[in-house]
C-alpha cells in the first residue's frame, strides 16, 4: 500500500519545465527524503501532492484519493510550507485553532495545550505571533501542520533555521509521528538529516528523478569508491597519488574519491611511505557527496555559460 | 461551506479588531460633518480687538451716517443676549479732504495701514450721494486693506452705505421709500406634495416637502454605501497582501479551495460592511428622531439599500481581492485599482445632476449601468416620486448578474495570483487567467 503515488508527472509554468517524467511511490508508514538543490522541482512536487497545483500531465493519487482533480487537499493530509505562513496579529492558541478548524477538526484545545507544551511554547499561548522569533513560529507552524493528527504528512525543509535544541524536538516530534503509521514526506538541504531519519530517499534534479531508494541501494550504485584519511602531518598532494580522481579536503581529514578500478591498498602504501596515516577507511560515497556529483558539473556549465 | 464560514469569521473577527477600522468607522463621520462642526464651534471665536477704519469722504455728507450707524453697532449689535461680545468695535477715523493732493492722502494712509495704525480706509467718489442718471453711472466706493479676505468689513459699509445711496436716489427722484419696498417684498412658493384621497373618502392636504427629506436622505443613503465600501477596501487588500506575502497563503489553499477561500473572505467583507452600516443608520436613527425626524427613510427603501449594500460590496470587493492577490505590496495594489477607484467614483461624480433630474434618460441610464447601479439606483429611489417599479428590479438582475461574474472571474485570477511571487501581472494576462482558467 502507498500513501502517495505519482506517475509520468508534467509540471510546466510558460516555457519553463518545473516537474518532467517524475514517477514515484511512497509506502505507507514511511520516512522519504525530498533532496535536490534549489529551484529543482521539489516544492512544485509537494504543492502537487497538496492539489494546490495540479499536473499538466500524469496521474497522481493521495491516500489513494485522485489528486490530479478538485483543489485542495484531504483534511488527512498535513503541509508544512518552506516559509511561515501565520497572520501575525492573531494569538498563538487562536491561530492554532483556526487552523485545525479548517482541517475539520474541533474541541482540538487539549491537543494544543499538549503540543504547546511538548514544544516549549505553552508561555506563549496568548501572545501575539508577531512577539516570537523566527525559530518559535516554525514549532508552531509544525503544531499547525500535526493538530489534525493527518495520515500524510509533508514538510518542506521542516528544520531550516532552527537551532540544534529545537531540530531535535521537531525531529522527535517527526519520528514520534511515524511510529504512529503516519507517512513522512519531507524536504531538505541537510544530508546528514536525509541519511539518518529516511527509509528512502528521492533526489530530483532539473525537474527529474535522480535518485530514489534506500540509503544503502543508492551508496551501493556507487560502490566503495571512497576514501577517508587523516595524516599526522600535511603537505601531501593527494592529486598525484595514483588512482584518485578528486580531493575533498575538511581540514581535519581529506576524502578521496577513486577513480573506477584504482587499487586503495596502492594508495596506502603511497601514503604510508610519505608520512605517518592516522586513519584509514574505504567507505561508500556520502549522501552528501553523491548529491554534489550530481549536481556540480551542471552548476559548472552553467557557470561558463 | 464549514470551512468558508471559518475564513469569513476569521477575516471578520480580524477587521473589526484592528485599530485603523476602529479608527476609520469614527473618523468618517467626523470628516463629513467635520466642516459644519468647525464652523460652528469657531464661531464667536474671532479676534475682538477694535478695528479703527479710516474714512476719506470727498461726498462730505457721508461721514455722519457712517458714524451713526457704528455707534449703534458698538451699542448694540455685537453683544449675544448674555451681553458677551462676540464681534470686535469699530472705531471710525474721519480724514479731512485735502483737494490737490488726495494721491497722497491715499498713500499716507496706506502706510498707516501697513505699520498697523489702521485696519482698513474707505474713499468715496464726490458725486456718491448724487441723485439721478449721473450719480448712478459713475459713483464708486473703494476700500483698501491690505487683509483682502476679511471680508466682514467690506460688507459692513457697502451694505450702510448702499442704504444711504439708495435713499438719496429715490429722495431725488420723489419717490416715498416705504412704497417701493412694499411693492419689493417678493411672496414665497410654498413647496408641497400631492393631494390623497382616504380610506374614508376624505380628502388629506398636501403636506410640506421637507427638505431634510428630499435631499439629505438620498445623499446621506448614496454617501453611506460609498463610505463603507472605502472604509472596508483597505482592510480587504491588506489581509488578501498579508496572506499572499507571509505565505499564509499556501497553508491554506492546502486546506480550502481558493474559492472557497475568496468567497469566504468576501463574506467576512459583507459582515463587516453590513456592521459598519448599521452602526451609521443607529446613530443616524437616534439623532433624527432627536430632531423628530424618525420616519423619513420608509422601511421598503432601508431593505432595498441592504440588498444593494451587499451586492456592491461582493462585486467591488472580489474585483479588490483578485487584484490584491496579484500584487506584493499595496502600492502595485493601488495602482492596478485606479480604475477601479474611478468607476466607482461614477456616481458621486453624477450625484448632483441625477438629485435635481433623478428620471432623466441619463439618471435612468446610469443607474442601470451594473457597477453604478446600487449606489445610483438607491439614490433615485430616495428622491420623490420614487422610480417606477421594474426599475430596481431590472437593477438587481444585472447587479447579481455582474457580480456573479466578478466573482467567478476573480476567483480564477485570486487563484493564480496569490502563488504567483514576482511582478504583477498585467490586465492581459489576468483576462487570460480568466479564459483559461
Amino acid at each position: 500500500m502507498h500513501a502517495v503515488e505519482i506517475e509520468g508527472v508534467r509540471k510546466t509554468f510558460g516555457s519553463t519545465v518545473a516537474v518532467d517524467g517524475l514517477s514515484l511511490a511512497v509506502p505507507t508508514g514511511s520516512v522519504y527524503g525530498f533532496i535536490g538543490p534549489n529551484g529543482s522541482g521539489k516544492t512544485t512536487t509537494l504543492r502537487m501532492i497538496m492539489r494546490i497545483m495540479h499536473p499538466d500531465q500524469g496521474d497522481i493519487r493521495v491516500l489513494g484519493e485522485n489528486a490530479t482533480e478538485g483543489e485542495a487537499a484531504s483534511d488527512r493530509v498535513g503541509y508544512l510550507p518552506e516559509e511561515r505562513g501565520l497572520y501575525r496579529k492573531m494569538q498563538v492558541n487562536e491561530v492554532l485553532r483556526f487552523y485545525a478548524e479548517l482541517k475539520g477538526t474541533r474541541d482540538c484545545q487539549r491537543d494544543i495545550d499538549e503540543w504547546l507544551e511538548r514544544l516549549d511554547l505553552a508561555a506563549y499561548k496568548r501572545k501575539t505571533v508577531e512577539a516570537l522569533s523566527k525559530g518559535m513560529s516554525q514549532k508552531l507552524q509544525f503544531i499547525a501542520t500535526v493538530l489534525h493528527k493527518p495520515r500524510l504528512l509533508l514538510l518542506d525543509e521542516p528544520f531550516s533555521g532552527l537551532d540544534p535544541v529545537n531540530q531535535e524536538v521537531i525531529k522527535d516530534a517527526v519520528v514520534a509521528m511515524k511510529r504512529t503509521g503516519t507517512t513522512v514526506i519531507f524536504s531538505t538541504h541537510d544530508m546528514d538529516v536525509a541519511e539518518k531519519m529516511c527509509d528512502f530517499i528521492f533526489m530530483i534534479f532539473k525537474g527529474h528523478k535522480v535518485l530514489d531508494g534506500t540509503l544503502e541501494a543508492i551508496q551501493s550504485k556507487y560502490g566503495a569508491d571512497t576514501i577517508r584519511v587523516r595524516l599526522a602531518n600535511g603537505g601531501v598532494d593527494f592529486m598525484k597519488l595514483p588512482g584518485v580522481e578528486k580531493v575533498n579536503d575538511f581540514g581535519r581529514f581529506q576524502e578521496l574519491r577513486m577513480h573506477p578500478g584504482a587499487d586503495p591498498q596502492g594508495i596506502l602504501r603511497q601514503l604510508v611511505s610519505i608520512t605517518r596515516v592516522e586513519h584509514f577507511e574505504i567507505a561508500a560515497p556520502s549522501l552528501h557527496d553523491i548529491f554534489v556529483r550530481i549536481a556540480r558539473p551542471q552548476e559548472q556549465e552553467a557557470g561558463h555559460a | 461551506m464549514r470551512k468558508l464560514l471559518i475564513i469569513a469569521k476569521r477575516e471578520y473577527k480580524a477587521t473589526i479588531r484592528t485599530k485603523t477600522f476602529i479608527i476609520a468607522i469614527i473618523l468618517m463621520p467626523v470628516l463629513m460633518t467635520g466642516g459644519i462642526a468647525v464652523q460652528a464651534l469657531s464661531e464667536g471665536r474671532v479676534e475682538m480687538g477694535d478695528k479703527r477704519i479710516a474714512v476719506l469722504d470727498r461726498t462730505g455728507k457721508m461721514f455722519d451716517t457712517l458714524r451713526e450707524a457704528v455707534e449703534k453697532r458698538n451699542t448694540d449689535e455685537i453683544y449675544d443676549s448674555s451681553g458677551r461680545q462676540m464681534q470686535p468695535k469699530y472705531v471710525l477715523e474721519e480724514v479731512a479732504v485735502i483737494p490737490d493732493k488726495v494721491d497722497d492722502q491715499l498713500l499716507k494712509l496706506s502706510d498707516r495701514v501697513r505699520k498697523g495704525e489702521l485696519f482698513a480706509f474707505i474713499v468715496t467718489s464726490p458725486n456718491l450721494l448724487n441723485g439721478g442718471a449721473a450719480g448712478a453711472a459713475s459713483a464708486t466706493i473703494q476700500y483698501h486693506s491690505n487683509q483682502p479676505t476679511y471680508e466682514y468689513v467690506r460688507r459692513w459699509l457697502s451694505g450702510i452705505i448702499n442704504d444711504r445711496v439708495i435713499s438719496v436716489r429715490l429722495a431725488t427722484a420723489g419717490i416715498d421709500r416705504k412704497v417701493v419696498q412694499q411693492a419689493m417684498t417678493p411672496v414665497s412658493v410654498e413647496n408641497l406634495g400631492l393631494l390623497e384621497r382616504q380610506a374614508s373618502g376624505e380628502i388629506k392636504a398636501a403636506e410640506q416637502v421637507d427638505q431634510v427629506v428630499t435631499f439629505l436622505v438620498p445623499i446621506a443613503m448614496l454617501m453611506l454605501m460609498f463610505m463603507s465600501l472605502s472604509i472596508t477596501a483597505g482592510p480587504l487588500l491588506n489581509s488578501v497582501l498579508e496572506e499572499k506575502m507571509q505565505r499564509i497563503a499556501e497553508v491554506l489553499l492546502g486546506s480550502v479551495r481558493p474559492f472557497e477561500l475568496m468567497f469566504g473572505k468576501l463574506l467576512g467583507y459583507v459582515g463587516v460592511s453590513v456592521t459598519l452600516v448599521a452602526f451609521y443608520l443607529t446613530g443616524g436613527y437616534i439623532v433624527l428622531r432627536h430632531y423628530g425626524y424618525a420616519d423619513v427613510i420608509p422601511p421598503h427603501l432601508l431593505a432595498w439599500f441592504i440588498v444593494y449594500q451587499a451586492m456592491c460590496i461582493l462585486m467591488f470587493g472580489s474585483i479588490f481581492l483578485a487584484l490584491g492577490a496579484c500584487c506584493n505590496d499595496i502600492k502595485e495594489a493601488q495602482n492596478l485599482m485606479m480604475p477601479v477607484w474611478l468607476i466607482l467614483c461614477i456616481p458621486m461624480f453624477f450625484m448632483s445632476v441625477i438629485l435635481q433630474h433623478p428620471n432623466s434618460p441619463l439618471a435612468v441610464s446610469l443607474s442601470l449601468f451594473p457597477p453604478c447601479t446600487p449606489m445610483l439606483m438607491v439614490l433615485r429611489m430616495a428622491i420623490p416620486p420614487g422610480v417606477p417599479a421594474w426599475q430596481p428590479l431590472v437593477g438587481v438582475a444585472g447587479t447579481l448578474l455582474t457580480t456573479l461574474i466578478c466573482v467567478w472571474a476573480a476567483g480564477r485570477i485570486f487563484r493564480i495570483g496569490l502563488l504567483l511571487q514576482g511582478k504583477p501581472p498585467k490586465i492581459i494576462d489576468m483576462a487570460r487567467w480568466v479564459i483559461r482558467g
